[in-house]
């Protein structure tokens, strides 16, 4: 398979549908190549900018450049990407072969050739023999591959997907990730990857990009973007957090004090924060942990008020003066030095971030 | 069976089955097996033979009266006066059997059909071919524009002008046809301005008399039939498989053959098998619009044959023959449509 991925540059791209704002006006580049999710709540215009980028959607304002080329005008099918549907929209009353075909039809390529081409692509999603077989007979996951098949024949530089795993259940979404980054990785194809599960977008992607009510909050790899959210957003929809609101009282070399109901908080400024400024301090369930007499700069008394055991980690609840604070565990078992009921829990400052807020939001 | 009762209880069960029973029987097997009996039977009257025979007879009984009157041998008399009556029986007999006559059972009435006839039936078939062909043609851009390519509220409207004409009596809306294409008709009006017609030296262009005007009026008057179940059909269609198929870089031609038509298979079979036997067995659209006069339509001969000729038996051939051909069409659209009933019940 000799295709290779585009990158993908979007200019103030923005789309609105009367007066309601779907997308803001964004700037995004994605690289030739890359794993590149887009993750978002439900609502929040992750389809609406696929549908520009595929060539369905024309932006009210901005360019959409693939591989260089300014493409805002062209249609769909003139474009060297390919869509996969949320619901896929595999065509029921053709066979699997057909479907995956399809694409090599409509360019003209004799019927002995789309056969091999298809039951080679087949191969590449693992469905060896299954091209004579309906789409209703196939199940959620083979079903999926077919829609990944057909959208590969027609060699696209970027394939976008819209959520395709939504429909599938746990276990089979986990499989399938795998096998969508292995086809990815094996392509070379730029994958611009959709999805509202953070879970989903931290384990494939070598990018993410953050949106929220049509604007995107940060764009970085799955790594920074957890241990360092650029705004309360990201920081929220990615991944669990213990947060506090607060005044900053103290800044320097990008660290900020917040006076919370809890206590002082020392974190990272995610942003530059003013003293006296409203703000906000968020910590993860699992940078916090037993500090014991150890000397760090947030350190809190507090009662162990809930124990949920998940497995392999142990979910704690305390409760302190002015608040409570979720700490995360590795299960370690009946050593488990958590047992106690009273403790000394804490965390460092680069654990921590600091955004500055609204005022009103306080 | 078991479904309905767990569905209904037992006793809507019954009732539903008992009405189910009563409408197929009464409305459906009852009248469809008297009309098969009827068609089926002819009645052989008195013939020139029978008539003959009476007439001999007679003559004979005269002959024997005449003989009985001059003769003065008691013997003779009484061998005459037994022939006489035997005579007279003989006649009663035979007069009755020219009153009432026989029932002859037979295909008679199915292959005594005239040439006329019969070349009347070959056309009522073609030309509701063509009707119904002219119809899905008319349709199909239709009900896809209402169903998929237009926003919500222009597919309600499209609709609704559609549907509107049809809260109108068939009368009137055959008649408005009649209004448009009618020798002194509008069409003939606008053409008398460019002085291409003129009304008054009765130079019109005879619209009516062409087959074309019962054909428009008769594709106006069942489009809705056609309309109907392919919309129904397209509706269903997920919009994301034309964006798919478009997105693989298939040509608008190519996206109606191959994801669009297979879909809507079903509903075009359900709309020409409607449109067709609506067509095939309309009576009012050419009665109207030829205005009886024309001998146009295999129906028009049908009711002739009930009402006029008083010939129920030849009646009953010819919508027999009608229904069979219309089975045929719909035998022939399922095969090639590739579809089973089950597809159409859908
Ligand atoms: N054609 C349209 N007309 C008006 N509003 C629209 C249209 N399409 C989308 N929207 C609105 O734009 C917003 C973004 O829609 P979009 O489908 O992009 O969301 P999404 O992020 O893909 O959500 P989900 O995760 O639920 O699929 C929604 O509020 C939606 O109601
Ligand atoms: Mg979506």
């Amino acid at each position: 398979m000799a295709t290779h991925g585009r990158d993908v540059h979007l200019k103030a791209v923005s789309v609105t549908f009367g007066t309601f704002t779907a997308v803001a006006p964004n700037h995004l580049e994605v690289k030739a190549g890359e794993f590149f999710s887009i993750l978002g709540p439900s609502g929040c215009g992750k389809t609406t900018l696929l549908r520009v980028i595929s060539g369905f959607l024309s932006p009210t304002a901005g360019r959409v450049l693939i591989g260089g080329t300014d493409m805002t005008d062209l249609g769909p099918n003139e474009r060297p990407t390919a869509l996969i549907f949320q619901n896929l929209a595999l065509f029921p009353l053709m066979t699997v072969a057909e479907n995956v075909a399809f694409g090599l039809e409509a360019r003209g390529v004799g019927r002995k050739e789309r056969r091999r081409r298809a039951d080679e692509l087949l191969d590449l999603v693992a469905l060896s023999g299954m091209g004579d077989r309906m789409p209703g007979q196939l199940s959620g996951g083979q079903r999926q591959r077919v829609a990944v098949a057909r959208a590969l024949a027609v060699e696209p530089a970027v394939l976008l997907l819209d959520e395709p795993l939504s429909a599938l259940d746990l276990k089979l979404r986990q499989h399938m990730r795998a096998e969508l980054k292995t086809i990815q990785r094996r392509t070379g194809v730029t994958f611009i990857y959709i999805t509202h599960d953070q879970s989903e977008a931290l384990a494939m992607s070598d990018r993410i990009a953050v949106m929220n009510a049509g604007r995107i909050e940060q764009v970085d790899t799955p790594d920074r973007l957890y241990a360092l959210p650029a705004t309360p957003f990201v920081a929220g929809f990615v991944g669990e957090q213990n947060s506090y609101r607060g005044r900053v009282v103290e800044t320097a070399d990008g660290y900020a004090a917040v006076d919370t109901p809890i206590g002082r908080i020392r974190g990272r400024a995610a942003q530059p924060v003013a003293v006296g400024a409203a703000a906000l301090a968020m910590v993860r369930p699992e940078r916090v942990g037993l500090v014991g007499d150890r000397e760090t700069a947030n350190r809190f008394e507090a009662h162990l008020t809930n124990r949920v055991l998940e497995g392999p980690v142990v979910t704690h609840e305390f409760a302190m003066d002015g608040g409570t604070m979720v700490a995360q565990a590795p299960n370690l078992g009946i050593r488990s030095h958590w047992l106690a009921s009273v403790h000394a829990i804490g965390f460092d400052a680069d654990d921590a971030v600091v955004f500055p807020v609204e005022a009103s939001d306080a | 069976m078991r479904k309905l009762v767990d569905a209904y209880g037992a006793g809507i069960t019954t009732v539903l089955l008992l009405l189910v029973a009563i409408w197929t029987l009464g409305m459906v097997i009852a009248p469809q097996a008297t009309m098969l009996d009827q068609s089926l039977w002819s009645l052989e009257r008195g013939t020139a033979d029978l008539t003959v025979e009476i007439d001999r007879t007679y003559n004979e009984l005269s002959t024997a009266k005449y003989d009985y009157e001059h003769s003065k041998d008691a013997e003779a008399r009484l061998a005459l006066d037994i022939r006489i009556q035997g005579l007279t029986q003989k006649i009663a007999e035979l007069e009755l059997k020219e009153k009432r006559p026989d029932k002859v059972y037979g295909l008679q009435n199915y292959t005594r059909m005239t040439d006329i006839h019969l070349q009347i039936f070959m056309k009522t078939i073609f030309y509701a071919v063509m009707v119904t062909l002219l119809a899905l043609v008319v349709c199909y851009p239709v009900a896809y524009m209402a169903a998929l390519a237009s926003s919500g509220l222009r597919a309600t409207l499209l609709l609704l002008a559609l549907v509107i004409p049809y809260a109108l009596n068939e009368l009137l809306r055959i008649y408005a046809w009649l209004m448009i294409l009618d020798y002194q008709g509008v069409i003939n009006g606008v053409l008398e301005w460019f002085g291409v017609t003129d009304l008054a030296a009765r130079r019109w262009i005879p619209f009516l008399e062409s087959p074309a005007a019962v054909f428009m009026a008769m594709v106006y008057t069942y489009v809705l039939f056609m309309v109907f179940p392919i919309y129904n059909t397209l509706e269903t269609l997920d919009r994301n498989q034309i964006e798919a198929a478009r997105d693989l870089g298939a040509s608008v031609p190519r996206i109606h053959a191959r994801v669009i038509i297979p879909h809507a298979k079903p509903g075009i079979a359900v709309g020409c098998i409607m449109t067709f036997m609506l067509s095939a067995g309309s009576y009012s659209v050419p009665q109207i619009m030829t205005r009886g006069q024309g001998g146009d339509w295999f129906s028009q001969l049908v009711y002739r044959q009930f009402f006029e000729a008083n010939n129920w038996n030849i009646g009953a051939a010819y919508a027999f023959s009608l229904l069979a051909a219309c089975m045929v069409f719909v035998f022939l659209v399922m095969t090639v449509f590739g579809i089973r009933l089950k597809d159409i019940a859908r």
